[in-house]
C-alpha cells in the first residue's frame, strides 16, 4: 500500500504535467487557428518560411551526422579489436602460467632426488 | 731707651715690642693709631678732618683697624705657603711619582717571579711523582708479562707433548684404516661395488645438477615470458578500457546528434503535413486529420487523458485513507493486547544490552581466539619446515655432531661453549673467505671449547664422549693474536687483499681466546701473489692462506692442490647455525603464544558462554519480533507510516 500510493503521486504530478502541455498546446493551436482564419496568406507565407529554414537546419545536422556516425563506427571496431587482443594475451598468459606450474614442479621433483642422491652420497664410508 | 735701643717691660718682665703692641690690641688700644692720643689744640684740625680721614679715625676708635695689618701679613704668609705647595706638587709630580710607578712595576714583576717559581717547583715535584709511577706500573706489566710468557710457555710444551701423541695415535689410525683398504682391495668385492656406488652417485649427482639448472634457466625465461605477458595484458586493458570509454562518449554524442535530427525530422514533417493541408484542405495521409483541427483534437485528447489519469489516481487515494480509518481502532485494540509482548521484548533487549556490555568489559574480540589459533599452527609449520632444513643440512656435516653426557648430576652445560665451528658467524661478505678459514682452522674446527680446565677434564673422564676430541678451556688456552704493527705491514704490501682471519667472523667476547687461538695467528688473502709477498716479508713473517685454499707459511712450506674434502662445511654450518637461530626465535614466539592463550583461556572460555548466552537473546528477540509483526498491532504502525505519507 505503500509503494501503491507513492507510485500514485508520481502518477498525479505526471499527469498534471502533460495535462498543462496539452491545454498550452491547446491555446497555441486556437491562437494559430485565429490568425489563420484572419490573415490566410501571411500565415501561409510564414509557415513556407519556417519549413524551409528547418529543412535547412535539417540538411545541416544529417551532414554533421555522418562523420560522428563514422567515429562511432572506427571506436567501435577499435574497442573490438583490443578485446579480442586482450583474450589473446589472457590466453597466453594462461598458457604460461601452466608451464611455469609443470616446471616448477619438475625442480621440485629433481631438487628431491638431488637431495636424496647427495645424503647417499655424503653416506657412503670414506678410505683413505 | 737705653744705649740707642728701647727696651719693652710688662708687669717688670722684659718683653718684645709686637707682645706689647698686642697687648694693647687685646684692649682695643692701637699704640700705631696716629690719634691715638689727640693732643690740645689738635681738636680742631680733627673736626675739619676729611671724609676718608674720619672713616679712618673711627675705624681706629672701633678698634677694626689693627686687624688690618694682620690679615695682610697673614696674606703674605698664605701666598708664601702656596707657592711652597706648589713647589712640593710639582716635586711629587715631577720625581716621586714615576719613581714610584716604576717600584710599582718591580714590585708586581718580583710577585709574578715568585709564584712562577712555586709552580716550577710544584710541577717539578708531580713529573718525578708522575714518572714514578708509571716506572712502577710498567715493571709491575713487565712482570706479569714475564709470567704470561712463562706460563705460555710451559702451556705450548704441554701441548707439543700432546699434539706428538695425538700425531702418534692418528699415525696409528692412518696405519689401521690402511691396513683395513688394503684388506678391502684384496678381496676385491665389497670396495669395488662401493667405490662403482660412489661413482654412480657423483655421476649422478652431476646429472641432475645440470638439469636442474637447465631447468632453472627454462623456468627464469618462462618467468620472463610470463611477466611480458602479465604487461601487455595490463597494457591491452589499458588500451581497451581507454577505448571503450571513447566509444562510449562518441555513442553518446552521436546519439544526442541523432535524437535532435529525429525530433527536427518529425517537425519538419509535421509542418509540411501542416502546411499541405492548410494549402490544400486535405490531408496527405488518408483518415488522418493533420490540420489545425486535427493537431487540436489531438492536444485536447491528451489533455483529458491526463485529467482523467490524475482523477483516477485521487480516488485510489481517497478509498485508501477511508481504509486506514476503519483499520485504526482495530489496531489500537491489538496493540494493547500486544503491549505485554512488547514488554518481554524491551527486557529482552535490555538483557541482550547487559550482556554486550559484559562482553566488551571481558575485552572480548570476535575472531581473537581463531586468529590466535591460526597463527599458532602457522608458527608450528614454520618451525616443522625450519626443522627439516636443520636435519638436511645436519646430515651434510654429520661429522661436527658433537654430544656428551652430563658427567655429574645438575652439571651446567652452559659451562660447554661448543665446536669451534658452530661458536663463530660468517658475514655473508666474508662467505667466499669459508674455504680459506676451513684450512686455516684446520682441525681445530672440531675442538671443543669448555670455560675451564676442569669442566675439560671432567668431560674427557665422564663425559662418555663417542670420539676423540681436543678441548679448549678458556681459562687456560694460551691465546696469540698477530701484532697491530704486523697486521698494518700486511695491509700496507697489499691494500684491502688481506686481513686477519679473525677480523673475517663474529663470535661473543667469552669465546675471545678459543678464537684467537684458532684464527689469530694467521692472514687470509685475496690470491697467491699476495700471500707470497706477504708471508715472507721480513717486517710480517706470518702464515698465509689464499681464498683458494693455498697455506704459504713463512718457515718455507706450501701446500695446495685440490679441495679439501670437507670443503663448504663452514658455509654449510653457517646455514644451520642461522636456521637453529629462527627456528629459535619462532619456538620463542610458539612458547609466548602458547602461554598468552593459557592465560587467556577462563577468559576466553567466560566470554564465549556470554557470547552463547547473548546468541540466544538475539534469537528471542527476532522470534517475538517475527510474532509481533505477525498481528494485527503491526498495522497500527504501518497505518501511522501511510499517515505521514499521505500528509
Amino acid at each position: 500500500m505503500k509503494e501503491e500510493i507513492t507510485q500514485l503521486k508520481k502518477q498525479i504530478s505526471e499527469a498534471k504535467l502533460r495535462c498543462d502541455e496539452a491545454s498550452k498546446e491547446v491555446k497555441r493551436i486556437e491562437k494559430d487557428m485565429a490568425e489563420f482564419s484572419k490573415n490566410k496568406d501571411s500565415k501561409l507565407a510564414e509557415l513556407q518560411k519556417d519549413l524551409e529554414k528547418l529543412k535547412k537546419a535539417l540538411t545541416k545536422n544529417s551532414t554533421a551526422i555522418k562523420p560522428l556516425q563514422q567515429e562511432v563506427r572506427d571506436a567501435m571496431l577499435e574497442s573490438e579489436q583490443c578485446g579480442s587482443d586482450l583474450a589473446a594475451a589472457q590466453e597466453q598468459l594462461q598458457d604460461a602460467e601452466v608451464t611455469l606450474k609443470a616446471q616448477q614442479d619438475e625442480i621440485n621433483s629433481l631438487a628431491t632426488e638431488q637431495t636424496r642422491v647427495k645424503v647417499c652420497y655424503a653416506n657412503m664410508p670414506i678410505f683413505y | 731707651m737705653l744705649g740707642g735701643t728701647s727696651k719693652y717691660l710688662i708687669n717688670g718682665h722684659r718683653a718684645q715690642q709686637q707682645t706689647v703692641q698686642n697687648l694693647f690690641q687685646s684692649v682695643q688700644l692701637n699704640i700705631n693709631n696716629p690719634n691715638f692720643l689727640i693732643m690740645q689744640g689738635r681738636i680742631t684740625k680733627v673736626l675739619n678732618m676729611k671724609p676718608v680721614e674720619i672713616l679712618a679715625m673711627i675705624e681706629e676708635a672701633a678698634g677694626t683697624r689693627m686687624f688690618e695689618d694682620r690679615r695682610d701679613k697673614a696674606l703674605k704668609t698664605m701666598a708664601k705657603k702656596e707657592m711652597k705647595v706648589q713647589e712640593i706638587t710639582e716635586l711629587l709630580r715631577d720625581e716621586i711619582d714615576p719613581k714610584l710607578e716604576k717600584l710599582r712595576g718591580e714590585k708586581r714583576a718580583f710577585l709574578d717571579f715568585q709564584q712562577t717559581q712555586s709552580d716550577l717547583e710544584r710541577l717539578t715535584r708531580l713529573v718525578v711523582a708522575h714518572d714514578w709511577s708509571k716506572y712502577r706500573e710498567k715493571s709491575q706489566q713487565s712482570a706479569d708479562d714475564l709470567d704470561a710468557k712463562t706460563q705460555r710457555v710451559k702451556s705450548l710444551e704441554d701441548s707439543a707433548i700432546r699434539l706428538k701423541n695425538e700425531i702418534q695415535l692418528l699415525q696409528e689410525d692412518v696405519k689401521k684404516v690402511k691396513a683395513a683398504r688394503d684388506k678391502e682391495l684384496k678381496k676385491g668385492g665389497k670396495f669395488q661395488a662401493l667405490e662403482e656406488e660412489v661413482k654412480a652417485h657423483s655421476h649422478e649427482i652431476v646429472r641432475l645438477a645440470t638439469v636442474l639448472d637447465l631447468k632453472k634457466a627454462s623456468l627464469t625465461e618462462e618467468t620472463d615470458k610470463r611477466k611480458k605477458i602479465e604487461k601487455s595484458v595490463r597494457d591491452f586493458q589499458k588500451q581497451l578500457s581507454d577505448k571503450q570509454s571513447l566509444h562510449q562518449k562518441s555513442q553518446q554524442k552521436y546519439d544526442t546528434a541523432h535524437a535532435e535530427l529525429t525530433k527536427q525530422t518529425e517537425e519538419v514533417e509535421r509542418k509540411e503535413e501542416l502546411l499541405q493541408t492548410l494549402l490544400t484542405g486535405v490531408a496527405s495521409k488518408e483518415g488522418q486529420e493533420s490540420g489545425y483541427q486535427g493537431q487540436l483534437q489531438d492536444a485536447k485528447a491528451r489533455a483529458s487523458t491526463s485529467a482523467t489519469e490524475q482523477e483516477q489516481a485521487k480516488l485510489k487515494i481517497t478509498h485508501l485513507e477511508k481504509r486506514i480509518k476503519e483499520e485504526e481502532p482495530r489496531a489500537k485494540k491489538a496493540e494493547k493486547e500486544n503491549s505485554t509482548l512488547l514488554k518481554g521484548l524491551e527486557g529482552l533487549r535490555t538483557q541482550a544490552q547487559k550482556l554486550e556490555t559484559d562482553l566488551k568489559k571481558l575485552g572480548f574480540e570476535a575472531g581473537r581466539e581463531e586468529s590466535m589459533y591460526q597463527e599458532e599452527s602457522s608458527l608450528q609449520g614454520k618451525i616443522r619446515e625450519l626443522k627439516e632444513q636443520a636435519d638436511t643440512l645436519r646430515r651434510k656435516v654429520a661429522n661436527i655432531d658433537f654430544s656428551y653426557s652430563d658427567p655429574s648430576p645438575r652439571f651446567d652445560r652452559s659451562k660447554v661453549k661448543g665446536l669451534v665451528a658452530q661458536l663463530f658467524t660468517l658475514d655473508k661478505d666474508h662467505t667466499r673467505a669459508g674455504t680459506a678459514l676451513e684450512i686455516c682452522a684446520g682441525g681445530r674446527l672440531y675442538n671443543v671449547v669448555v670455560d675451564r680446565a676442569e669442566t675439560g677434564t671432567q668431560l674427557l673422564q665422564n663425559g662418555k664422549l663417542k670420539k676423540r676430541v681436543t678441548i679448549i678451556p678458556l681459562d687456560k688456552i694460551a691465546a696469540f693474536r698477530a701484532s697491530a704493527e704486523k697486521i698494518g705491514a700486511a695491509q700496507k704490501l697489499a691494500p684491502g687483499k688481506v686481513d686477519l682471519a679473525l677480523s673475517l667472523i663474529g663470535y661473543d667476547d667469552e669465546v675471545n681466546a678459543a678464537m684467537e687461538y684458532v684464527f689469530g695467528s694467521t692472514l687470509i688473502c685475496e690470491d697467491s701473489e699476495t700471500a707470497k709477498r706477504v708471508t715472507f716479508d721480513p717486517a710480517v713473517r706470518m702464515k698465509s692462506v689464499t681464498l683458494e685454499g693455498d697455506v704459504y707459511d713463512p718457515s718455507g712450506t706450501l701446500s695446495g692442490g685440490s679441495a679439501p674434502h670437507s670443503s663448504g662445511v663452514l658455509v654449510t654450518l653457517q646455514k644451520l647455525n642461522q636456521i637453529t637461530k629462527e627456528m629459535r626465535v619462532q619456538e620463542e614466539a610458539l612458547n609466548s603464544l602458547q602461554a598468552t592463550m593459557t592465560k587467556e583461556k577462563k577468559k576466553l572460555d567466560s566470554a564465549k558462554a556470554l557470547k552463547q548466552e547473548l546468541d540466544l537473546k538475539t534469537h528471542e528477540i527476532k522470534l517475538t519480533e517475527d510474532q509481533i509483526r505477525s498481528n494485527s498491532s503491526s498495522s497500527v504502525r504501518f497505518i501511522s507510516v501511510l499517515y505521514c505519507i499521505i500528509c
